[in-house]
Formats: C-alpha cells, sequence, structure tokens
C-alpha cells in the first residue's frame, strides 16, 4: 500500500529544475519589459535627430537635418548605386507636381551625400547655390524680374527620414513666391509661378539601337 | 514514472526559456546600446509629472550655440519672448504631448548679429548692427552663459516661465562696448547682451485710471 503523504514528493533534481525554469523566464520576462519601455523611449528620441535611415538600400531615402540658421537646406540623401541628375528649376513652379524644366542640372552619383541650396536672403538677391559634400554642384543667378516679393510658401518635406522609389523624382525643396494681386496685396499665385524646386532624379541609359 | 514526466517537462521548459532569456537579452542589449547612442544627441528626459514642461540642456560644442530636449505636455502652450523683442511659438496648446530640441544660436550674418530661435518653428532677431557684431566676433567663448537646466533635468509648471539663456558681457567687452557700441545699443546690450525666456512675460502694470477731475 502507498504512503498518501509521499504522493506529491519531488526529487532534488527537479526542484533544482524547477528554480532554474522559474529564473529563466523571469529574465525572458524582465529583457521584455526593458526592451519594451527602452523601444518606447528611441521612438520618441529618433525623430528628433533627423537621421538617415535607410531600410531599402533601392530606394531613395532623405531626411532635411535640422535648421541652424534661417532658411537652413540641409539634406542627408542616400541615392541607390547608379547615376542621377540634379535638377533646379526656378520658373513656371507650382504647389503639387513637376511642372517645370531643370534650368541647370548637375549629375550626382549613388552612395551617402549631404547636399546644401543656399537661396537668396531677401529680394535685392537672385543667386542659388546647390553644393553635394562640399563641393558647388550649380550656380544659378536669376534675372531681376524673378521673385520679386521676396516672400514665399512651400513645403518641407522630408522634415522625418523617408524612403521613395527611384522611379519617381526626389522633390527636396518646393518654394513659391508670392505675387502680387493688387497695389498692396500678396499672394500665392494659383498658377505655376517663380520659385524654387530642387529635385534629383534617375538618369534612365538610352535603348539600345 | 511521473517524476520523470515532470522532469522531462521541466527540462523542456528550460530549454525554451534559455532560448528565450538569450534572444531577448540580445534585444535589449541592442535597444540599449540604441538608446544609449541616441542620448548622446538628444539627453535623457525621464517623464517624472506628464502634466509639466521638462527640458535638459544639450551640449553643441560650439559657442553661442545653445539646445535643449524638451518634453511638452498636452494641452500646455509653449510661448517664448527674446530680449530683442522677438516672441513666437505655439500660444495652442496641443492636443497630445510631444517632444523637441529647441535651439537658441547667436551668429553672425552678413556684418549683423542675429539671434537664431527654433521651437516650434525658426526666427531669427537682429542683435545689433556691424559694430556690436565686431565687438563680439572672435570672443564669442568669453561670453558669460547661464544656461537653464544645463545641470539637471528641471520642470515647469503650466503657466510658469524660465530664462533658458541670458548672455552677459565680461567686463573687458562691456568697456570696449561702451566706447564703440551707440548709445541705444549700450544701454540694451551692456552688460546683458542677449536673454530668451519660455513662458509669457509678466505685463507691465496698467496706470492707475485717473479719474475726471483730478
Amino acid at each position: 500500500m502507498s504512503d498518501p503523504s509521499r504522493r506529491w514528493q519531488v526529487g532534488l533534481r527537479a526542484l533544482i529544475l524547477l528554480m532554474a525554469v522559474v529564473a529563466t523566464w523571469l529574465t525572458v520576462h524582465v529583457n521584455r519589459r526593458e526592451s519594451a519601455r527602452l523601444d518606447a523611449r528611441i521612438q520618441v528620441m529618433k525623430p528628433l535627430i533627423r537621421e538617415l535611415m535607410i531600410t531599402d538600400p533601392s530606394q531613395f531615402a532623405a531626411v532635411k537635418l535640422d535648421s541652424l540658421w534661417i532658411d537652413d537646406n540641409r539634406w542627408d540623401l542616400y541615392l541607390p548605386s547608379g547615376e542621377y541628375r540634379l535638377c533646379l528649376g526656378t520658373r513656371l513652379i507650382s504647389s503639387k507636381g513637376l511642372t517645370t524644366q531643370a534650368i541647370k542640372t548637375a549629375t550626382i552619383k549613388g552612395g551617402k551625400h549631404r547636399l546644401e541650396l543656399k537661396a537668396p536672403r531677401n529680394a535685392r538677391q537672385r543667386l542659388i547655390q546647390v553644393s553635394s559634400d562640399g563641393a558647388n554642384l550649380i550656380t544659378f543667378e536669376e534675372a531681376k524680374d524673378w521673385a520679386v516679393s521676396g516672400s514665399y510658401s512651400g513645403d518641407t518635406p522630408f522634415v522625418f527620414s523617408a524612403q521613395q522609389p527611384t522611379d519617381q523624382p526626389l522633390i527636396l525643396l518646393r518654394r513659391v513666391y508670392m505675387a502680387p494681386s493688387g497695389p498692396t496685396r500678396w499672394l500665392t499665385p494659383t498658377e505655376p509661378s517663380d520659385g524654387i524646386l530642387l529635385w534629383i532624379e534617375r538618369v534612365v541609359d538610352p535603348e539600345p539601337i | 514514472m511521473i517524476r520523470r514526466i515532470i522532469e522531462v517537462v521541466l527540462l523542456i521548459l528550460l530549454a525554451i526559456g534559455g532560448y528565450q532569456a538569450w534572444s531577448t537579452g540580445q534585444e535589449r542589449t541592442r535597444l540599449q546600446a540604441e538608446f544609449d547612442r541616441l542620448v548622446q544627441a538628444t539627453g535623457d528626459l525621464p517623464i517624472g509629472d506628464p502634466s509639466k514642461l521638462h527640458i535638459r540642456a544639450i551640449p553643441t560644442g560650439e559657442p553661442l550655440h545653445f539646445a535643449w530636449r524638451i518634453h511638452v505636455p498636452a494641452n500646455y502652450p509653449l510661448v517664448y519672448q527674446d530680449s530683442a523683442g522677438m516672441g513666437g511659438g505655439s500660444p495652442r496648446a496641443m492636443t497630445s504631448a510631444y517632444d523637441m530640441i529647441a535651439r537658441v544660436r547667436i551668429h553672425e550674418v552678413d556684418g549683423v548679429l542675429q539671434a537664431f530661435k527654433n521651437l516650434t518653428g525658426a526666427g531669427s532677431s537682429n542683435l545689433g548692427e556691424s559694430t556690436l557684431a565686431s565687438l563680439i566676433r572672435g570672443r564669442e567663448s568669453k561670453i558669460l552663459v547661464e544656461q537653464f537646466a544645463s545641470q539637471r533635468l528641471e520642470t515647469i509648471d503650466l503657466g510658469g516661465t524660465a530664462e533658458l539663456i541670458r548672455l552677459t558681457l565680461p567686463p573687458d567687452l562691456q568697456a570696449e562696448g561702451q566706447k564703440s557700441l551707440d548709445p541705444y545699443e549700450r544701454s540694451t546690450k551692456i552688460p546683458v547682451l542677449y536673454t530668451f525666456r519660455l513662458g509669457k512675460t509678466k505685463p507691465k502694470p496698467e496706470p492707475a485710471p485717473t479719474l475726471p477731475g483730478n
């Protein structure tokens, strides 16, 4: 006849195993809780530092850097391997889409780049300069009739790092200068007008004949 | 037999737990490294009382360039004013809390000394013309700096104010400025060159109404 008081006794080996199991799963629990806490704080901090993030190396990536002065237009870019055209448009700029032809272009290779556009600071200045990694790529001076107001509206894309496919132009800056709509009134024109559009497009190899 | 089954089950749980502990440990180490890297750039800002504004200075490595990590609670209107007379911010509070990096940078543009601010939007105010700019030029590191929250995390109640930065000219630059600056700049830039304050400044007391016949 078996002794009922001995039925639920466990051996020393089982006890040690049980303690090891509890310790291991407690570690898993603590690791998961700490990881969730760290991840939540990382998600708050990441957008603050304007850092280029590349998850798909076959796509463009861009982020506009934090402004350190008025009209500070600097970007960190990633272009997949290949050859690209950096384009500047100053006329027939609309608030959406690509309605203009490039007035100046420069070739830019794939890889990571820091791009900067220096725009005119007031209505008297008309010089636009674009540089990549400190080397000047585009210098263009507009005519006196261009952007007479000096005031503008526009987009600031890529405030947060983002990616987009290379078959679409990567528009980095869009600025539309206000135009007179009366003796003392200036409005953003509804028709394509003077402005600054900076974009990058892939150079497509011509079809072999 | 039952003992053997229990031991086998415990062994399986231990093996699975061991793998889970290893993989979650790897993930935690990766996140901790990422967190530490981001803290270098943005500062650590643990939130105690979520109804208060939390603020901590971040080193920039550049003289006269100041930055703070700020946590703005929900429904907290954030406004600022500087000694150059420029105010701004978001008087209408956002409905959800947000974090940001605020910057104040004193620099020279085309011979003019400017105070650039970037909080909820970027703005700039002129501090002084070429004489003030030349007084400061090359001597930026001599200016006496009092930066809010540079030593520890600070909190501000709703409606409270804080002077984020106070820049004072050292005695030798004050003496030089007394000779070179025009009377207006002397009265407004000596000894305190620039201040930047979060929150509304106290309104000036209204003059007492004059009674008819007085």
